[in-house]
C-alpha cells in the first residue's frame, strides 16, 4: 500500500532521516518505535507532505507522493493524526470533524461518516457543540482520530497518540487504536511507549538517529533482549 | 452644547448606534484579514477610498445605474484585495510583522498619491439625498439608517458563511493552526486569496455605503483608517466579535463626546479611552493574544 524507498529528509542543514526504506501492506498495523529525537515524527511528516523529502521515492498505492502538492496527499487515502493532536481549539468538536471532511471527495459522505465517528466515539456526540479546546486529553485524541476518519482514509498515520496523557487514559487510547484496527483501517503508528505499541502492532521498525536499525514482526521485537533493555527498561 | 439627558442627548446616542454599524463593518474586514492571514492591511481605508471613487466615476461619469454601480464597485475592490495579496502580501508573508506593516503602509501612501493624481484634491459628492426619518422630536438621516441596516445584514451573512461552508470553516481554522492545514486537504494559499477577496469586498461595500453620507477625497482614508485600526486593536486584533463590540463603544464615545462638547472632543476622548485600555489590557478588551 505505502512504500518508501531510500527516503532522506531534514530541516535546513540538519538531516533527520537517512535512506529510509519501508512498506505498509493493506490491513496491517505497523509500528515505528525509537527514542525521542530518532526521527519518528519527521518520518510521518514526510509521508503526509508537511515536510518535503530531500531524496528517495514514496508511493501510496502506486501514486508518487512527491509529485503532488501537500494538501492533495490526503486525497490518496492517507490521514495523519499529528503529534499532540493539533485540534482547532476554538472550533466546536463537530467543526473539527467537518474540517476532516474538507476535501471535495469527502463532502458527500459527511453525514454518514459523522454518524460512524459518533458511533465509534459516543462521547464526541455528547460534546459535539463544545469547543475542542475544552475537551480532556483522551477526548481530544478521540476527536483527532475522528477528524482523520472523516476523510475516508485507507491508511491512518498516528503520531504518539499516548503522549502527554495520564496512564489510565493511555490505556484507553491504545484501546481506541485497537478499535480502529478492528474496523479494517491500515495503521502506521509511531510511539515511544514501546511495550504497549508492540502488543497491538503486526510489525515494527526500530528507528535510531534517523536510520532504520532493525525491523520484524512485533513478537520478534518484543522478544528481543536489546529492545527490552534499551526501550522497555527491563 | 450641554450634556443634559434631553432629546438631543438621546438623538446623539441613537446616531452613535447607527454610526457604529458602519465602523463595525469596516473593522470586520480588517479583523478578518488579520485573523486569517496574520497581516494588517494598514491601507484598508484606502481600499475604501478607491471604492468610493469607483462608485463616483462609474455612476457619475459613465451613467451606470446606482445599484449596478454598487455591485461593480464591490467586485472591483474585491479584485483589488486579491491583487494586494498577490502582489504585496505574499512576498512578505514570512517576514517580520514590522516589514508587513511598512509595506502595506507604503501601499497606503501610494494609493493616496495615485488617487490625488487621478482625481484631484477637490471634494466630490455623489449627490444622493435620502432625506431624514423623524421620530418624535428627533431626526435620523435615512442614509445612516440604510447604512446601519446593510452593514448588519452583511455581517450576519459573513458570519453564516464562516459558520456553515467548508471554506468558511477552514478560514476560521487557519488562524488557529496554520501548519496542519495541508493535512485537512486545505490549500492555504487559496484560502488566503478567498479571504483577501472577501476583505476587499467588505471594503467595497463600506465604500458604497459611505458615498451616501460622505464627500469623496483622496485623504478620506486618514479620517477612518486610524479609527478602524483602533477599534480592531481595542476589540482584540483578529477577534471579529470583539471588533463589533468595540465599534459600538467607540462610536458612543465619539457621539456623546461630540454632543457634550464638540465633535473633535469626541474623537479625543475616544482615543484617550483607547490609550488607557492599552495600558490595562494590551491584548484588547476581548483579545486572547498579546
Amino acid at each position: 500500500m505505502l512504500e518508501l524507498t531510500n527516503v532522506s529528509a531534514g530541516y535546513g542543514q540538519f538531516q533527520a532521516l537517512f535512506d529510509i526504506s519501508m512498506r505498509v501492506e493493506s490491513g496491517e498495523t505497523v509500528a515505528v518505535i525509537g527514542a525521542n529525537g530518532a526521527g519518528k515524527t519527521t518520518l510521518l511528516r514526510v509521508i503526509s507532505g508537511l515536510l518535503p523529502a530531500s531524496h528517495g521515492r514514496m508511493t501510496m498505492e502506486g501514486t508518487d507522493l512527491a509529485a503532488i502538492a501537500p494538501h492533495r496527499i490526503v486525497e490518496t487515502g492517507i490521514a495523519h493524526v499529528p503529534e499532540s493532536r493539533r485540534l482547532f481549539p476554538s472550533l466546536s468538536v463537530e467543526e473539527n470533524l467537518k474540517m476532516g471532511a474538507f476535501m471535495k471527495a469527502a463532502r458527500p459522505h459527511f453525514h454518514e461518516r459523522l454518524d460512524h465517528v459518533y458511533e465509534l466515539f459516543p462521547r464526541l456526540k455528547e460534546r459535539r457543540d463544545q469547543r475542542a479546546g475544552t475537551l480532556s486529553g483522551g477526548e481530544q485524541q478521540m476527536c483527532a482520530i475522528g477528524r482523520a476518519l472523516m476523510s475516508g482514509p485507507r491508511l491512518i498515520l498516528l503520531d504518539e497518540p499516548s503522549m502527554g496523557l495520564a496512564p489510565v487514559i493511555v490505556q484507553q487510547v491504545f484501546a481506541l487504536v485497537r478499535r480502529i484496527r478492528a474496523e479494517g483501517y491500515t495503521v502506521l503508528i509511531v510511539e515511544q511507549n514501546v511495550s504497549q505499541v508492540l502488543r497491538i502492532a503486526d510489525r515494527a521498525y526500530l528507528l535510531e538517529v534517523g536510520r532504520i536499525e532493525t525491523s520484524g514482526t512485533a513478537a520478534e521485537l518484543l522478544g528481543s533482549d536489546e529492545i527490552q533493555k534499551a526501550y522497555m527498561g527491563l | 452644547m450641554s450634556c443634559q439627558l434631553d432629546v438631543f442627548f438621546l438623538e446623539a446616542i441613537l446616531n452613535g448606534l447607527l454610526f457604529a454599524g458602519l465602523l463595525a463593518l469596516l473593522a470586520l474586514g480588517l479583523n478578518l484579514i488579520f485573523g486569517v492571514i496574520d497581516v494588517v492591511w494598514i491601507c484598508y481605508a484606502e481600499l475604501v477610498m478607491i471604492g468610493m471613487y469607483a462608485v463616483f466615476e462609474i455612476h457619475k461619469k459613465l451613467g451606470v445605474p446606482l445599484v449596478l454601480t454598487f455591485v461593480l464597485a464591490i467586485l472591483l475592490v474585491a479584485a483589488a484585495g486579491v491583487l494586494l495579496h498577490w502582489l504585496v502580501i505574499r512576498p512578505v508573508l514570512d517576514t517580520p510583522p514590522i516589514n508587513q506593516l511598512l509595506v502595506t503602509g507604503g501601499v497606503l501612501f501610494f494609493l493616496q498619491a495615485a488617487a490625488t493624481m487621478a482625481f484631484g484634491v477637490e471634494f466630490q459628492n455623489l449627490g444622493v439625498r435620502m432625506g431624514s426619518f423623524p421620530v418624535g422630536d428627533m431626526y435620523f438621516s435615512m442614509s445612516r439608517i440604510v447604512t446601519f441596516g446593510v452593514a448588519l445584514v452583511a455581517m450576519i451573512a459573513l458570519w453564516q458563511f464562516l459558520k456553515r461552508t467548508y471554506i468558511g470553516t477552514a478560514i476560521r481554522a487557519i488562524s488557529q493552526d496554520r501548519q496542519i492545514m495541508p493535512l485537512m486537504g486545505v490549500d492555504s494559499r487559496k484560502a488566503y486569496l478567498v479571504t483577501s477577496a472577501i476583505g476587499g469586498g467588505l471594503a467595497g461595500l463600506a465604500a458604497c455605503l459611505m458615498v451616501l453620507q460622505y464627500d469623496i477625497y483622496p485623504q478620506i482614508g486618514l479620517q477612518f483608517g486610524p479609527l478602524v485600526f483602533m477599534i480592531c486593536v481595542l476589540g482584540g486584533l483578529g477577534n471579529m466579535v470583539g471588533g463589533f463590540v468595540a465599534a459600538f463603544i467607540i462610536a458612543q464615545f465619539i457621539t456623546i463626546g461630540g454632543a457634550c462638547f464638540a465633535t473633535e472632543w469626541g474623537y479625543a476622548v475616544a482615543f484617550l479611552f483607547f490609550i488607557i485600555v492599552m495600558f490595562i489590557r494590551p491584548q484588547g478588551l476581548f483579545g486572547d493574544r498579546t
